[in-house]
């Protein structure tokens, strides 16, 4: 298989991006300002049009652990577009809402749960660079950093007092303050080869 | 909004295959090409036996005749490769005649004989190549001495010079050279060549005459050796014997770099336009006397524009049906196998006979440093001897198959070689040897004598003064004598016989690499470290034409601060043409500096805590991301910064390498801490850490390379940075970070913030948080950022900054003018002289400095200058409208105190752009000179033999010291000049441009900065500081340490 030629990272608006994004046979995100491809070969040199088959697996297990404990009227959905601000434009893996969804919606705008599913190698630490502007939309209560291998899942949550970070691996369990009841990291792991 | 296209005027490409297979295997992977000779040409076990049979009886014969027949092969019998006699013979013969003045002679001879230190010059270079050329000359030597060979002809002269006094020695000496001369060289005129060769032509040798001389740097030269060809081909056609077969007649050799100053690809139009047209007319004068000419072969990047060549001049009327258009072809090239069918095919499509003649080539050791220095993917040569010697048994085989479209002309004295030539041939008697005149007469001798030879053996055979005998004398040597020649092995008595007459085929099958181990690709010259960085060969079309493919829609570049800044947008423009629009960049307002400096302060202790091996490991990948979007990052440099495609190249490569050498001297710095000595019962450790937030501050002239060098350096140590790129560079500056960022180093570690010095620069390197700056650019900028920092009470910070220079070259009377020249066009106008180790003055010693202004400013004169982005310019604008009136205020006060020698012409393309001519003037001192002067205006300044201490003090006098140069061939002079003048980067008898990361750190001292040198193992420590930890291990109890010594004593 061949991958898809990275470009050179193209600045825009997002009136420029929101008409050039949709025809591109990748899916892409604007940081700052500047385009990238939601998903890179390992050596960080190729864009590529998805991840790995145990990546899409772990969306596939947080997005029906997500959807059975999400709260009344709230909403799970995986690679939609964020929207922070007019530079900034993700698609996260998974996430949760509860505004109103529109026919002609394009962005979400106030997500309450994000998840992302990183890569195992470290060659993704990029991704985490993305948590500082997560951290700014004013409806986000909660981030979940979830690593493929080995079992592990970084919590970020957002208290009175600021964001507060917990750890949770192996067998262990997340406790939500969005959704309704624990989520055992048996669930999110679930079908993983050992 | 898109970049206005790079690159949209190349030359043409032939689209038939077979030239496609030719460009095809330019840079082809070793192992491949050599794989498809080995499946194009083996031998029967018997055909095998039947060669090595008859080579063997050759070089039995050869190795017992040669030395007592005394020819040039048993001076390389009787020599070693480490004699003293040889190396100082190389230097004298190579100059001494073409010094003019006495003065400079005599320091020439003095130096080369009084020194007695060669053999620790020669075991201090280990590179085969030196000592080969070593090994040439020393049958010189030999030459001389021949008479009385009971003592060193050094000894012997050292002696005379004090018993008989220089002049008289002097002209000895002189004589001895012209008797070199005479070994190699048939003739000084055409007619004293073709009279000398009568002799031989009686035993049965043909003759093809070869006009010495070759790389013109004028158009006067070109012509004149225009002129000099066409006489030779009046002399010999009138020399010759009656002879109705063309090929039995005398023929002529020409070097095409000899008829046009410009004969390179990158200038394609103007050869087809001129040159072409000088050739055609020479070879029209040929066929009308019927002498047959060969097209030598050149450097390997001349191959396609001389098949270009050939291909108009087959298919013109005037040439229809010559048998008589012949063209050399390199075995050692990867390309030669692929040249044959196209030839064959170009043959048949103008029904004629083309002569070609196969050497193995002579220009190896050039060839592989080009391509390391390069970085291509490549070399476009083979790296093992014996891989050529396949490939040149591959092409006899297709030169034989293809019937009557060749007449083959095998140079060669190698005896395998000539075995296996007559088997392929079998009953084809259609073909001739050549050997060189001078050599391989023992080989030949007896074969064209006994008429054992099916076929008659041409004498390829130099004509020409003895003063131009250099460049062709030590090709020839190189190729002879290095170690791996047959002519040199079949002497030495210590190498193998059965070795030498091995089938070539069977021995490279042998190998499991293809590639010579101790030549590693040139991605690898610097091992396990680091990988060199890519280049692109801009001779090679595909390459060429891939590249024009990623430049040709680009979209326009954007720049902001990596933090909110309140100012509008504002366009950039090409300073080619400053009616383009390159893109826009928001600036940073004060209080965006402010923001920046405060977010790369939160960001810092988290990118310190990263292990060093992580931080070095985003740096590679930022590296390897450059490579990948090099196209990108050049159409920027080429229109925002003006910069050429080559040097824009060359721009990000530097860039690359940074990147990859800091990451690496991360690793070796930082790795752990030092454990020192000291007293027993306490332990001591230094350890080195990141300073804080570092500012750097960039030029315009870099905008990839110095921008990246400086913020990769910072970043590697674990400081975070805010980086300011040159206000007229920031959309280079923006794609640069965005690289970065993408391959991962986090926007708090690395900010970006494009701006104006004056908005800006105090607020940066005057806020608390700044532990660190460094700076490029010019020496009043770096006084006032000093006084800033200095103006605050908080803690001394480093700053580190790399200014300006007034760069000088001092030329002697011994120094070979072809190369000063070509030296001094690179180092003066090359990035339109906007390089801070760019070449300023030359200072010319007086007996030369005529004829060097002459091809000085004959050269200028075919310069091209225009919008950098087609390949064929040479020389672009001036970075803005602010540098050309000061360049060009500049230029009226030099023609007001000096004499203009030459201004280049613009044409009507350069009228929007801020251009500035090539310009050189005569002064007559350097202090004309108060500042320095940055862009493409070269001052030459005379200077009289014997006072070299003027031009020293000269130099010092300006009070910098960045770049600085000599050419001369006397030790003593160089060893003078460098060690008094106090500059950063000394360069002898080459250019003074272009210093390398981690093999020339580059940076000056006194007013040109402070050093330490960027791309130097020093140069990170200046973002460092340094702890040390004592823990007194005594303090818990007792010294457990020290009485366990006790216990082990008892």
């Amino acid at each position: 298989m061949s991958h898809p030629t990275l470009l050179p990272p193209i600045r825009m608006t997002r009136q420029e991006f929101d008409a050039w994004a949709p025809n591109q046979a990748i899916p892409y995100e604007l940081i700052d300002g500047r385009v990238e491809p939601k998903y890179l070969s390992d050596d960080g040199l190729e864009a590529m049009a998805g991840g790995k088959v145990v990546h899409h697996l772990v969306i596939g297990n947080v997005s029906a652990a997500l959807r059975a404990r999400a709260p009344q009227a709230c909403h799970v959905l995986p690679d939609a577009r964020v929207r922070v601000g007019d530079s900034m434009i993700f698609l996260p893996d998974v996430t949760l809402t509860c505004e109103p969804i529109r026919d002609d919606s394009l962005d979400l705008l106030a997500p309450r749960l994000i998840v992302e599913v990183l890569s195992p190698s470290t060659q993704r630490q990029d991704r985490t660079a993305k948590l500082d502007t997560y951290r700014l939309i004013p409806s986000l209560e909660e981030i979940w950093l979830v690593r493929t291998r080995p079992r592990h899942v970084e919590v970020w949550q957002r208290r009175p007092d600021g964001w507060h970070v917990a750890d949770v691996i192996g067998t262990g369990t997340i406790q939500s303050r969005v959704l309704q009841s624990p989520v055992p990291l048996d669930e999110l792991y679930e079908g993983l080869p050992a | 909004m898109a970049l206005t296209p790079i690159l949209t005027e190349l030359p043409p490409i032939d689209p038939s295959l077979l030239r496609e297979a030719i460009r095809a295997s330019y840079h082809e992977d070793e192992d491949a090409a050599a794989a498809r000779l080995l499946s194009r040409v083996s031998f029967t076990p018997e055909r095998r036996q039947r060669i090595t049979a008859q080579a063997r009886a050759m070089a039995e014969k050869l190795r017992k005749d040669a030395v007592a027949a005394g020819g040039v092969e048993a001076f390389m019998h009787a020599y070693a490769l480490d004699t003293e006699e040889g190396v100082a013979l190389m230097c004298l013969a190579e100059a001494l005649l073409r010094v003019p003045d006495v003065e400079t002679a005599d320091l020439l001879i003095r130096d080369k004989i009084g020194d007695t230190d060669w053999q620790k010059k020669v075991a201090a270079s280990d590179s085969f190549l030196i000592n080969a050329s070593t090994y040439g000359l020393m049958l010189t030597g030999r030459l001389l001495s021949l008479e009385d060979s009971g003592q060193g002809f050094v000894h012997r002269i050292s002696r005379m010079v004090g018993r008989l006094g220089e002049p008289v020695i002097r002209e000895a000496l002189k004589q001895a050279m012209k008797v070199l001369g005479h070994q190699f060289v048939l003739g000084q005129t055409i007619d004293q060549a073709v009279g000398r060769a009568k002799s031989a032509e009686r035993q049965g040798y043909l003759y093809s005459y070869d006009m010495l001389g070759e790389a013109a740097r004028t158009d006067e030269d070109a012509q004149r050796y225009l002129a000099s060809y066409l006489h030779a081909l009046e002399r010999v056609a009138a020399g010759a014997a009656p002879q109705p077969d063309l090929f039995r007649r005398p023929s002529l050799s020409i070097k095409l770099s000899a008829l046009h100053p410009r004969y390179e690809y990158a200038q394609h139009g103007r050869i087809m336009a001129e040159l072409l047209p000088r050739l055609a007319r020479l070879l029209q004068r040929a066929r009308e006397l019927d002498v047959a000419v060969t097209i030598d072969a050149e450097e390997s990047d001349r191959l396609e524009p001389s098949l270009d060549l050939l291909e108009q001049l087959a298919a013109s009327e005037p040439m229809r049906g010559w048998n008589g258009l012949g063209l050399a072809v390199q075995a050692y090239q990867k390309r030669a196998i692929h040249v044959i069918p196209w030839l064959a095919d170009l043959a048949s499509r103008t029904s004629r006979r083309i002569p070609v003649r196969l050497v193995k080539g002579a220009y190896w050791d050039g060839e592989v440093k080009k391509a390391q220095t390069m970085g291509y993917a490549d070399y476009p040569v083979f790296t093992r001897k014996v891989t050529t010697d396949v490939s040149y048994l591959a092409c006899a085989k297709e030169l034989f198959a293809g019937g009557d479209a060749f007449y083959p002309m095998f140079a060669t004295h190698n005896a395998q070689t000539l075995a296996a030539i007559l088997d392929l041939a079998g009953n084809n008697r259609g073909f001739e040897f050549q050997k060189l005149h001078g050599m391989g007469d023992t080989l030949y001798g007896d074969l064209v004598k006994a008429e054992r030879l099916p076929v008659p053996c041409r004498v390829y055979a130099p004509v020409g003064s003895h003063k131009d005998l250099l460049p062709y004398l030590v090709r020839r040597l190189l190729e002879n004598g290095a170690n791996s020649s047959f002519v040199h092995q079949v002497v030495d008595r210590r190498a193998s016989l059965e070795a030498l007459i091995a089938d070539p085929v069977e021995r490279l099958r042998g190998f499991a690499s293809k590639r010579h181990p101790a030549i590693p690709r040139p991605a690898d010259i610097y091992g396990h470290e680091r990988r060199n960085s890519e280049g692109i060969d801009l001779s090679d079309p595909k390459a060429l034409a891939e590249l024009a493919r990623r430049l040709a829609s680009l979209p326009a570049g954007r720049a902001a601060p990596g933090v909110e800044s309140r100012e509008p947008p504002r366009p950039v423009c090409d300073p080619a043409d400053r009616r383009r629009e390159v893109g826009s960049v928001v600036f940073a307002d004060a209080e965006a500096a402010e923001r920046a400096m405060a977010l790369a302060h939160r960001g810092q202790p988290a990118w310190e805590r990263r292990p060093v091996e992580e931080r070095a490991a985003l740096l590679d990948r930022g590296a390897d991301l450059f490579e990948r979007h090099l196209a990108e990052l050049v159409a920027l440099c080429v229109r925002e910064a003006g910069k050429t495609v080559l040097d824009a190249i060359a721009d990000v490569r530097e860039a690359v390498d940074f990147l990859r050498y800091y990451a690496a001297e991360a690793r070796r710095l930082l790795g752990r801490p030092t454990e020192l000595p000291g007293p027993t019962g306490e332990r001591n450790l230094l350890s080195l850490h990141p300073r804080g937030v570092f500012v750097t501050i960039a030029p315009w002239n870099f905008p990839v390379a110095i921008f990246v060098g400086q913020l990769a350096a910072a970043l590697a140590a674990g400081n975070s940075v805010v980086a300011k790129p040159a206000e007229a560079t920031s959309l280079t500056g923006q794609l640069c970070c965005d690289l970065l960022h993408r391959a991962g180093i986090p926007a708090d570690a690395l900010v970006f913030l494009p701006g104006e010095g004056g908005v800006v620069g105090k607020v940066l390197v005057t806020d608390p948080r700044c532990a660190g700056v460094a700076f490029t650019g010019s020496t009043a900028t770096a006084f006032a950022i000093n006084r800033a920092m200095a103006a605050t009470d908080q803690p001394l910070r480093p700053l580190i900054a790399e200014t300006g220079g007034m760069n000088a070259v001092v030329v002697d009377s011994s120094a070979l003018l072809e190369a000063v020249v070509q030296d001094t066009l690179d180092g003066a106008f090359r990035s339109a002289g906007q390089r801070c180790s760019a070449q300023r003055v030359l200072f010319v010693q007086d007996e030369i400095a005529d004829r060097a202004i002459e091809m000085l400013t004959g050269a200028m004169a075919e310069l091209t200058v225009g919008d950098p982005g087609q390949l064929a310019t040479d020389v672009g604008p001036v970075i803005n409208g602010k540098a050309q009136d000061k360049l060009m205020t500049h230029a009226r006060r030099m023609e007001q105190e000096g004499r203009l020698l030459y201004r280049a012409r613009l044409d009507e393309a350069c009228a929007h752009g801020t251009f500035v001519p090539p310009m050189a003037f005569e002064i007559d001192r350097m202090s004309r000179l108060t500042e320095e002067v940055f862009g493409p205006i070269l001052h030459v300044v005379r200077w009289q033999a014997g006072h070299l201490d003027r031009v020293v003090d000269a130099v010092a006098a300006t009070g910098y010291g960045l770049t600085f140069g000599v050419h001369s061939r006397i030790d003593e002079t160089v060893e003078t000049l460098t060690s008094r003048v106090k500059a950063g980067n000394i360069y002898v008898n080459r250019n003074i441009i272009g210093a390398v990361v981690g093999t020339q750190p580059f940076g000056g001292e006194g007013l040109s900065g402070t050093g330490f040198k960027a791309g130097g193992p020093h140069y990170l420590l200046r973002f460092l500081t340094e702890r040390t930890l004592t823990v007194n291990t005594a303090a818990v109890g007792g010294n457990l340490q020290l009485m366990g010594a006790l216990k082990d004593e008892a």
